[in-house]
């Protein structure tokens, strides 16, 4: 068997804290390969991106590595000096992040910081440096590099910046690249690029890659080898192949039960109960077990779990993973639609316009518009759910915001009960408000966090109905606990005590609270990990079915659209491009845009063969959109009318419109 | 009798809205367990208890009754003074004043003095102070041993007293020593420390002048004392002068934004580009005028320092609320997009109410931190104006006049360093406590906060 290229051996590292020992990687060991793309796949909080720091000894202060070695050819990099380290470091094994925003600086241009990587490490002239600087901006894939030379980072879109990270990653030439999470603030089509990217830079150059992820998407399509990890440790680890045919650890089955899809859709998702266990804590057996369907004594019998050996590179953390087929899955419940609606009026928004004036000079004139959301029309019947999907940037927010009248409507309608809600006042949309309530993306930043749980689910219910009593709002509050899962004794705790899935459990009660009908989804599930996800999913899904609320779900995960959505709105800067049922959309995609987005999503499924068709990573600007049909700048088919007419919608089927000019209206 | 000053009425009013405040917080269980917290964290206790004994001699320095002084031939005299609780305690140090300088712990005077003695020989030597060490027949040799014997004594009485209050204490609350708060028992220290340091002051007071004299024999421990009372009245009032200025312009600025912001952001940017002194000078001597010109309001010398004292307190409190404002009205721009606020709104929760739940809480760190910073900067713009003589009126005590005299002092020949020494001591003291007690404070109520 060939050398490893980079071995790690009972790795583990601690926090040190005034309280508690914290043991975020407890004893983990696999072997990277030269030329191979391992991948490390685990919820958040499980220890991924620390093990990585770990390696590189890049940890905070208060961390600290305890024990195993890091055997980087030959020579153990935990017991070497810094200062040969810093010769290992960034130059032999380098690391790009998750978030390209923050870790380029804002005031140096790229081709700059590129060369910071160059320079620190080879002595040459400044000519061959800017030619090694210009020929690594060739090849991340960035377009005109001796122009993009003197730009600065915020002149360029994200997923040009994670190009920049990349190629400062390679400035060195190194053996191994580790990428921490290196697409999840990336849009899909941006993701599937940087991707593709990755894999051709492993293949040219015959780098090993390490990835950290939480996706099993990006897993599959660029690993060699996988290591799934649980609380500080690895559970399995298995060839792609082997993991993807057949994963073993009833937690990488979870995982998987999780994903929501399309053949899901009259079911609830299988959830993982319980919480990852404290990691300050000692464990006794598997560390799984109390999550797990398969629990049996002999579980947590042994003080240690040790690795059986399924195949030959296929290894488990599980004593009992021959007898685990001859239990049946547990079968999942169907979901029954019992509601009976009161009140069946749609929501009916058309040609809605939400334009923000750009305002310039002293007397702060008008210059120009944003034209965030233009001329949208759609239809939201009650109990069903539409999905508004799309990249970021493309209006979807604003679009959500503006129908509950947080962003002022520039024009058109919003009708809902033969009202046309925005004409109203403030004072008398106010009625409407209890109807028409909001969900947001990120778990953290959506409950004051100086507001106990109880006076938060108070407050909507007080402001609008001022005729109950203290005690009537209380039992209220409970109710809505008992219905997203959590006890009442909660009332009196602050939001960060919770964990984030069960912190957009306490929003969806906020949302609850005064009884609306239509509830604007805001990517409620897009900052959690897959098994809370589905816990959200499934407590939507069931409150639908119990209450027939409508949702509309904004969000840029086609999975859960495929999983929720009854109908799918397809947004492209500002317009709506392709609308129709969820069938229509994702199983016969008609706009090109579509059809990108819908491959730009890795699976791992290898029956659907598919081309990545690659979008152009120039979404233009909606201050300034191209004229004609947006998204001639990026699409293939591009023909010479779409740069001049603006296409209108055409009716493919009666629940299906497109608008794009390679269809022709049939009808007149 | 009593007799209420406009700044006494105002101290009471704090004192009073403070224990309303703690009693009302105290119902509240959520509101119980950021308490439970400072009471945690030794620091907090400790500092708490300072401020607190601060405040005690500010409160006591406010209650006045009116004084008849006993004439030499036994009689009372007819003129009534109105003397502070405080005074009243302090008489020893009070009435044992010097002819001029003398040193900490002196028993002669800091200056020789021309002397003629009963055979007629005119000689420069140190006299003898006339409280100073005046028990002792032999002071160069006794006045060690009897120094330390007094500062034992001191101790002693300290110790008896701090038990007894111990005890007083268990009568009342039995469990007090079952109580896990780690606080507790550094708080009890902290106490033990400050009646230790009183018992020493009270049996050193009446034979010694522990910090020396001033200029007019003037014990200087008195002054320092009587100045914490100047001390919180300027700290105190001008925060709540400044305080609703600021955080109700810097609010309503950050969240309506649009004319309203550019209104206020026009205010004080104008208000901070006039030098606060000129604006501060004016308004003094206007007042000057004014009481001059209405001898019949201002009956006392007491009254007129006093009015002078609360308008300095008005006075930098409306120049000194920019700062704050300015930083509010930021954070409240960045808050105001948050999404918790943006839910309410779809809640329909009115504005005051937005502000008043959502944002007020959320800045409530820099207003904290910002008073605590503010005050020891207050009470040294008090010395900056008092050298100017716009600040209070020079028969106030205060550390600000303390520090303008040493100015003088400290070019002497041999230096006069005691005064100097005493302010500083005593603010330093205050300043600290306060600093770290609001530390204590910001932690303990901001629920994200992790030990």
């Amino acid at each position: 068997m060939p050398v490893p290229l980079l071995s790690v051996q009972g790795l583990k590292t601690q926090f040190n804290q005034p309280s508690e020992t914290i043991k975020a990687v407890d004893g983990i060991s696999f072997d990277i390969a030269e030329g191979e793309a391992f991948a490390l796949v685990g919820e958040s909080g499980c220890g991924k991106s620390i093990s990585a720091l770990s390696v590189l000894r890049l940890l905070p202060n208060n961390a600290q590595i305890t024990a195993g070695k890091v055997i980087y050819r030959g020579s153990d990099l935990l017991r070497m000096p810094e200062k040969n380290m810093r010769e290992i470091r960034g130059v032999r094994i380098s690391m790009i992040f998750q978030d390209p925003m923050t870790s380029l600086n804002p005031v140096m241009t790229i081709g700059e910081q590129i060369a910071e990587a160059v320079l620190t490490h080879k002595k040459s002239s400044a000519s061959e440096i800017r030619k090694r600087v210009i020929s690594l901006i060739q090849q991340v894939g960035i377009s005109d590099p001796e122009e993009r030379y003197s730009t600065f980072p915020h002149q360029l879109s994200g997923g040009m910046r994670q190009r920049v990270m990349i190629a400062i990653a390679l400035a060195n030439e190194p053996d191994l690249l580790i990428a921490d999470e290196p697409t999840t603030a990336l849009d899909v089509t941006i993701q599937s690029q940087i991707l593709q990217l990755l894999k051709d830079l492993q293949r040219q150059m015959g780098m090993s890659l390490w990835i950290i992820t939480h996706d099993l998407g990006i897993v599959a399509d660029i690993a060699d080898k996988v290591a799934v990890m649980y609380a500080g440790q690895l559970v399995e680890v298995a060839s792609r192949d082997d993991f993807f045919k057949k994963p073993l650890h009833p937690y990488s089955r979870r995982l998987f039960d999780a994903l929501p899809d399309l053949h899901k859709r009259k079911e609830l998702l299988v959830t993982l109960t319980g919480a990852v266990p404290k990691l300050s804590g000692s464990f006794v057996g598997c560390r799984f077990a109390e999550r797990c369907d398969y629990k049996e004594h002999s579980c947590t019998e042994l003080p240690e779990l040790g690795w059986a050996i399924f195949s030959n590179d296929h290894h488990v953390r599980c004593v009992r993973v021959d007898k685990l087929e001859l239990i049946e899955k547990s079968g999942n419940i169907l979901v029954e639609g019992t509601s009976e609606l009161d009140d069946d009026s749609p929501l009916i928004v058309k040609g809605l316009k939400v334009y923000f004036p750009i305002k310039k000079g002293l007397l702060k004139r008008t210059v120009g518009q944003v034209k965030a959301v233009d001329d949208v029309s759609f239809e939201l019947p009650a109990g069903t759910t539409t999905a508004l999907v799309g990249e970021s940037g493309c209006g979807k927010t604003t679009l959500g915001k503006a129908l509950l009248q947080l962003l002022p409507i520039t024009e058109g309608d919003v009708e809902y009960k033969g009202q046309n809600l925005a004409t109203l006042s403030e004072q008398a949309f106010k009625q409407y408000r209890e109807q028409l309530q909001i969900i947001f993306q990120d778990p953290f930043s959506s409950m004051n966090p100086r507001m106990l749980v109880g006076d938060i689910l108070e407050e909507g219910i007080r402001a609008l109905r001022s005729d109950l009593t203290d005690a009537d709002i209380e039992h209220q509050c409970d109710t809505l606990l008992e219905k997203v899962g959590l006890n009442s004794d909660v009332r009196l705790r602050y939001p960060h005590e919770f964990s984030g899935g069960q912190r957009q459990r306490l929003c969806i009660a906020r949302a609850l609270a005064v009884n609306p009908s239509i509830i604007v989804c805001d990517e409620p599930t897009s900052a959690l990990d897959v098994s809370v996800q589905a816990q959200v999913l499934n407590l939507l899904k069931k409150l639908q079915n119990e209450q027939g609320l409508s949702y509309l779900f904004i969000t840029h995960d086609l999975s859960v659209v495929a999983y929720l959505a009854d109908t799918v709105a397809v947004m492209y800067l500002g317009r709506i491009v392709e609308y129709g049922t969820v069938d229509d959309v994702l199983n016969n995609p008609a706009h090109p845009y579509t059809k990108a987005l819908i491959e730009a999503v890795p699976t791992w499924d290898a029956s659907l063969e598919k081309t990545v068709v690659k979008l152009p990573d120039n979404m233009p600007s909606p201050s300034n959109p191209p004229d004609g049909c947006h998204f001639h700048t990026r699409c293939e088919h591009v023909m010479p009318d779409c740069r001049q007419i603006k296409p209108r919608d055409v009716n493919l089927s009666s629940s299906h419109k497109v608008a794009c000019l390679l269809f022709t209206p049939n009808d007149d | 009798m009593l007799t209420l000053l406009w700044t006494d009425i105002a101290i009471f009013g704090l004192v009073i809205g403070a224990v309303v405040a703690v009693w009302r917080s105290s119902k509240k269980e959520h509101l119980r367990r950021p308490w439970a917290k400072i009471f945690n964290n030794r620091m907090g206790v400790v500092s708490l208890t300072i401020v607190l004994f601060f405040l005690l001699v500010g409160v006591l320095d406010s209650v006045r009754l009116q004084h008849y002084e006993k004439l030499p031939d036994g009689d009372y005299s007819e003129h009534a003074k109105a003397l502070s609780v405080l005074d009243i305690i302090l008489t020893p140090i009070r009435l044992q004043v010097e002819k001029t300088y003398s040193e900490p712990f002196a028993h002669t005077a800091y200056a020789k003095e021309m002397n003629v003695d009963e055979a007629g020989v005119t000689q420069w030597l140190y006299p003898r102070l006339l409280y100073g060490g005046a028990h002792l027949n032999n002071p160069k040799s006794d006045k060690q041993a009897d120094i330390l014997l007094k500062i034992g004594k001191g101790l002693a009485h300290g110790l008896l007293a701090w038990l007894g209050f111990i005890f007083l204490l268990r009568l009342t609350k039995r469990n007090l020593f079952k109580t896990k708060l780690k606080g507790v028992n550094s708080g009890l220290l902290t106490l033990l420390v400050i009646f230790c340091v009183v018992g020493m002051i009270a049996s050193l007071g009446s034979f010694y002048h522990i910090l020396g004299t001033d200029k007019v024999g003037e014990d200087v421990l008195y002054q320092a004392i009587k100045s914490i009372r100047t001390g919180l009245v300027i700290g105190g009032l001008t925060t709540i002068v400044m305080l609703p200025i600021a955080i109700g312009l810097g609010l309503m600025a950050g969240f309506f934004r649009g004319w309203v912001d550019d209104v206020i952001q026009y205010l004080y940017t104008t208000l901070s580009s006039i030098p606060g002194v000129l604006l501060i000078a004016a308004a003094i001597l206007m007042a000057q005028v004014y009481m001059a010109n209405n001898p019949a309001l201002f009956t006392t010398l007491e009254d007129r320092a006093d009015m002078r004292l609360l308008l300095l307190c008005f006075i930098l409190g409306i120049t000194s609320w920019t700062g704050l404002c300015r930083l509010l009205r930021a954070e409240t721009l960045k808050i105001r997009e948050m999404d918790y606020v943006v839910a309410a709104c779809a809640l329909g929760v009115g504005r005051f109410q937005l502000l008043k739940r959502h944002v007020l809480p959320n800045v409530m760190h820099l207003v904290m931190i910002t008073i605590v910073l503010d005050f020891s900067g207050l009470v040294l713009a008090e010395a900056v104006l008092s050298y100017i003589n716009i600040g209070v009126d020079p028969s106030t005590y205060s550390w600000g006049n303390m520090i303008n005299t040493s100015r003088l002092e400290m070019a002497r020949e041999p230096i006069v360093w005691w005064s100097l020494t005493a302010a500083f001591v005593f603010m330093f003291t205050l300043v600290l406590a306060a600093n770290l007690f609001a530390d204590a404070v910001r932690d303990a109520f901001d629920p994200r906060y992790i030990e």
